[in-house]
């Protein structure tokens, strides 16, 4: 019983794999391709063509591509992910620090959008047609339309400046205790948590309309069944399917945004380094950050995979 | 639990009303406004009785079946008339009230019996449900009565079967789960809409089967709903026949069956009865039934009725006692000799 | 639709065709949002092409003296840091983020369309190869993908464009190559063959209609797609670079700002969203008007 879905899973892994190699490979193919000397960057000002070739060799930019992506690939198998040119840090270290902040604030942001798409898409759906239906399709739409970056500067104006509930900028980790790293990844999670709230308000309406619609709703009422189990029971688990199945899609949309909320407000996670890497010219950094996203995306995809087990029983045997 | 109970099907019905629909309309909310789709309907059930409602699709048959649970849609509305339970009016009942009595007293089973099942949840977890939810049991107590259940209902490996999901079982087994879920708190009053149109023929049989043995054990009032003549030749001890919304007559099975008072009611037994026919129960009566918003005030079946004659049949025609216990809605009743099935 | 409407339809395919355009769009106009939608989209092509004639000042014009003044009645909207007018500023950034958007989408519909229809019609190990790809650069967020494209390109507009060109040639591509799959094997291209047209020729007369509604819904969510990453890349400093005037850049000088100028987010603020909204709002109208053919290429 347990075993095809694990044989599900044990297939979705192996298809990931090409996939996270072609990623990465990809990168490396453009960055060849790339108008910009990574030596010159490194070089400074005004370098000699000493320095230049010098640097060339320190750093193996000379070397064939491919011998160098496999050297690359690996080093990142064994967990060595080279050396920021730039801070002179190990990048592995570097990212591994950075790592549990950015997940910190996305899963904050998966909560917050979360309660907003079940409430919001729950009530609407409830009342399926009527003004409070349309108004909250009015508000989920309107909310669509306000990117990450947007949402992070107006809720600094209102609630940071305007009123002073939550600082500007500035973060604490989750290890000085949940009080502070709440105060500073609040709005920076909301920020992050809009559109996607809205999406899964509009997600979580359709789902919960179809599922009402369906023979078993009935056959609940018939039981004599009170409304609340009929909805929070019978409706929602065979809603959640297709509501799970966009929480893989917001997850990776919620690294994305975390590149520029993190800039705004001062947060030293993923997103921060991807960005400075980028000014700083730091391929190296960038190169992995790259593996390290994928390796997190598909992780989640999985995650999400192996959800529908649980919320479809037709797929355990079989 | 022996297949004796099967042969008590004469029974004298003696007992008590379960369930009585007294002038019942109901109406739908269509683009052209609220259209009376049952049109003061009357009906009865007793205890320990099998009443067929037999009609055509679009006769109102499934609405008044879903009236007598307190089922009907957001869309669909009681315009008058009222149905009691056990003596309880539950027509202008509260929904929360309502749910209290549904499963409880009242219990249905539905067409597709695999639709009819949650997919997301086991077998057991749903007929426990009704249970725990009219008795207050613990998981555990409604689990173990489960199990008895579904021996009740001839579910073999009930131990097993009852941690299994919907998608493991078979049509028929849905629909005997169904049946061990609708009898679980024991009600009156068990409605069957179409319990056996979407299983297999042989499947059919022992659903039916199971069905009558059911209630001839606890006594109870079913109203089986069907399109299928055969069906109601087989289980059933009165009859009512709809038409466009109307009952048009009303009969003990035999008596229908043999002498039909209503030129519809014979139309039906002659398409039953004409074998390249069977399966499109009405392909042999020509035309259509009138769409609701078109119903006529007089005779609904008119126009497709070969004994319709003008002046008679143009006015409006009241449900009226033909023999003891007859009724039929028809002006030429009294003159008509309409053949019905040879014994 | 009646019958005889219907029995028309087949008996004659080019008027069907144009019967067809006539339905969806009656529909289309039938769909309030999508209407206002249009009106919108309209307005702000209006206001790009005639910026120069509508700004009331030069956009570009510092006056230090004039720094951070609110709005007033010689300068509607304010001024910002430099003093330079924000009506004017916002008016020409109009022209820039539309221009540049149109440039995104034109090139990630040149490149995935062909790569969709060739993935789609030859199918096998060329498709399989394409996809791999496709798939691959669909596993990294947006935004990340959209920032290493830029380290690699340069910072700059016309990179950051390439950049979100990228980013959204897989949506092109994944509609095109289903349709195209769809369409292929369809009877009217095996009668089409049977005539003896040349492969080319049926992809242009026969999947490229089939393939143009879905598109062209993918198209208007796209832009809305669009907006949104060009004006976070120059909000980054990844875009548009000074003095140039796109709303990613003024929203990233406004939020300097915030605590002594908070007028100047708003302007910024709103037309972006706007511009989201409706091209979004646009892309649901016509895939509902659009309906069965939309739902039938995927």
């Amino acid at each position: 019983m347990v075993s095809s879905m694990t044989r599900f899973i044990g297939k979705r892994l192996l298809l990931a794999v090409p996939t996270i190699i072609l990623v990465t490979l990809l990168v490396f193919v453009l960055m060849e391709l790339s108008p910009t000397d990574p030596a010159a960057v490194l070089a400074g000002d005004n370098p000699t063509p000493e320095r230049l070739a010098e640097i060339r060799e320190l750093h193996g930019f000379d070397r064939p591509f491919l011998t160098r992506y496999l050297e690359w690939g690996w080093n990142a198998l064994q967990g060595d992910f080279g050396v920021s040119p730039v801070t002179h840090q190990s990048v592995l270290a570097d990212l591994m620090y950075r790592l549990p902040i950015t997940a910190s604030l996305v899963v904050l942001a998966l909560f917050f959008s979360l309660v907003m798409g079940v409430v919001l898409g729950t009530v609407a759906a409830l009342n399926k047609g009527g003004v409070v239906d349309w108004l909250m399709n009015s508000i989920a739409n309107l909310l669509m339309a306000i990117p990450p970056f947007v949402a992070a500067v107006l809720l600094v104006l209102f609630l940071a400046i305007l009123s002073p509930v939550f600082p500007a900028t500035g973060y604490a980790d989750l290890s000085t205790g949940i009080g502070p790293w709440l105060q500073f990844t609040t709005l920076p999670a909301l920020s992050l948590a809009i559109i996607p709230g809205a999406l899964l308000t509009r997600q979580v309406r359709g789902a919960l309309v179809d599922a009402l619609e369906e023979d078993y709703v009935r056959t609940a009422r018939a039981k004599g069944l009170q409304r609340r189990l009929i909805v929070g029971k019978h409706a929602a688990k065979n809603a959640a399917v297709p509501v799970v199945t966009v929480l893989g899609l917001v997850i990776t949309q919620m690294f994305g945004g975390a590149v520029v909320v993190e800039r705004i407000f001062a947060i030293p996670g993923l997103g921060s380094v991807s960005v400075e890497s980028v000014l700083n010219g730091d391929l190296i950094t960038l190169q992995g950050l790259v593996l390290l996203v994928a390796v997190l995306v598909t992780v989640v995809n999985l995650c999400v995979d192996a959800s529908y087990g649980y919320f479809n029983p037709r797929l355990r045997t079989r | 639990m022996n297949m004796s109970a099967l042969e008590i099907t004469a029974e004298p019905h003696v007992g008590e009303v379960v369930m009585q629909a007294t002038d019942l309309t109901v109406e739908v909310s269509t683009e052209r406004g609220w259209v009376t789709i049952v049109d003061s309907v009357d009906l009865t059930v007793n205890r320990n009785e099998v009443v067929g409602l037999v009609g055509e699709s679009g006769s109102g048959k499934t609405l008044t079946s879903l009236s007598v649970m307190g089922l009907l849609p957001k869309n669909a509305r009681i315009s008058r008339g009222s149905v009691d339970l056990m003596g309880q009016r539950i027509s202008d009942m509260e929904e929360r009230k309502l749910a209290d009595v549904r499963g409880a007293k009242a219990a249905m089973i539905f067409q597709e019996p695999r639709r009819c099942l949650n997919p997301a949840f086991t077998v057991g977890d749903q007929v426990a449900e009704s249970l725990r939810r009219h008795r207050g049991w613990s998981r555990k107590r409604a689990m173990q009565h489960t199990i008895e259940l579904f021996k009740l209902v001839e579910i073999p490996q009930a131990e097993h079967r009852v941690k299994q999901y919907p998608h493991e079982f078979s049509g028929g087994m849905c629909q005997r789960v169904m049946l061990a879920m609708a009898i679980a708190c024991d009600p009156m009053l068990l409605i069957a809409d179409e319990p056996t149109t979407a299983l297999d023929v042989t499947v059919q049989r022992q659903v039916l089967e199971l069905i009558r043995r059911l209630q001839a054990e606890l006594g109870l009032g079913v109203l089986l709903i069907t399109h299928d003549l055969g069906v109601v030749a087989e289980m059933c001890d009165r009859v009512s026949v709809m038409y466009a919304g109307q009952v048009v007559e009303e009969a003990p099975a035999d008596e229908l069956f043999h002498n039909p008072q209503n030129p519809y009611t014979s139309a039906l037994l002659q398409s039953m009865l004409e074998p390249s026919r069977r399966g499109e129960p009405l392909g042999f009566i020509p035309g259509l039934v009138p769409a609701p918003h078109e119903f006529p005030a007089t005779c609904r079946f008119q126009d497709r009725c070969r004994h319709a004659v003008e002046e008679t049949c143009r006015q409006t025609i009241p449900l009226t006692s033909v023999a003891p216990g007859h009724l039929s809605r028809c002006a030429r009743a009294a003159e008509l000799d309409l053949p019905g099935v040879r014994a | 639709m009646s019958l005889a409407d219907s029995t028309n339809l087949s008996a004659t395919p080019p008027k069907r065709r144009r019967r067809l355009n006539n339905r969806v769009l009656r529909r289309l106009m039938r769909n309030k949002a999508a209407v206002a939608s249009m009106v919108v989209i309209f307005l702000l092509v209006v206001v790009a092409v005639f910026g120069d004639l509508l700004a009331p000042h030069d956009p570009n014009k510092v006056t230090l003296s004039l720094r951070l003044m609110g709005p007033s009645g010689d300068h509607l909207l304010g001024t910002d840091e430099l003093g330079r007018d924000v009506l004017s500023r916002l008016i020409v950034a109009t022209r820039v983020d539309l221009l540049a958007s149109a440039q995104a989408v034109g090139i990630a519909l040149s490149v995935g369309v062909p790569l969709g229809i060739v993935a789609g019609y030859l199918g096998g190990f060329t498709d399989a190869v394409l996809s791999r790809v496709i798939d691959a650069l669909m596993t990294l967020p947006p935004l990340i993908l959209a920032v290493v494209v830029v380290a690699i390109l340069g910072p700059g507009l016309r990179n950051a464009m390439f950049a979100i060109a990228i980013l959204i040639v897989p949506s092109f591509y994944r509609i095109v190559r289903a349709s195209t799959q769809g369409a292929r094997n369809e009877l009217y291209i095996e009668s089409a063959r049977a005539s003896g047209c040349g492969t080319w020729r049926i992809l242009w007369r026969h999947i490229l209609p089939a393939v143009a509604p879905p598109l062209l819904v993918q198209a208007s969510f796209s832009a809305s797609v669009v907006i949104v990453a060009e004006a976070s890349l120059s909000f980054l400093g990844l875009g548009a670079r000074v003095p140039q005037a796109t709303w990613g850049l003024m929203l990233n000088d406004a939020s300097s700002n915030l605590t002594t100028s908070a007028y100047l987010i708003y302007p910024p603020t709103v037309m972006v969203a706007i511009t989201i909204l409706a091209f979004s709002l646009l892309g649901d109208g016509l895939r509902d008007a659009l309906g069965r053919q939309t739902t039938d290429g995927k």
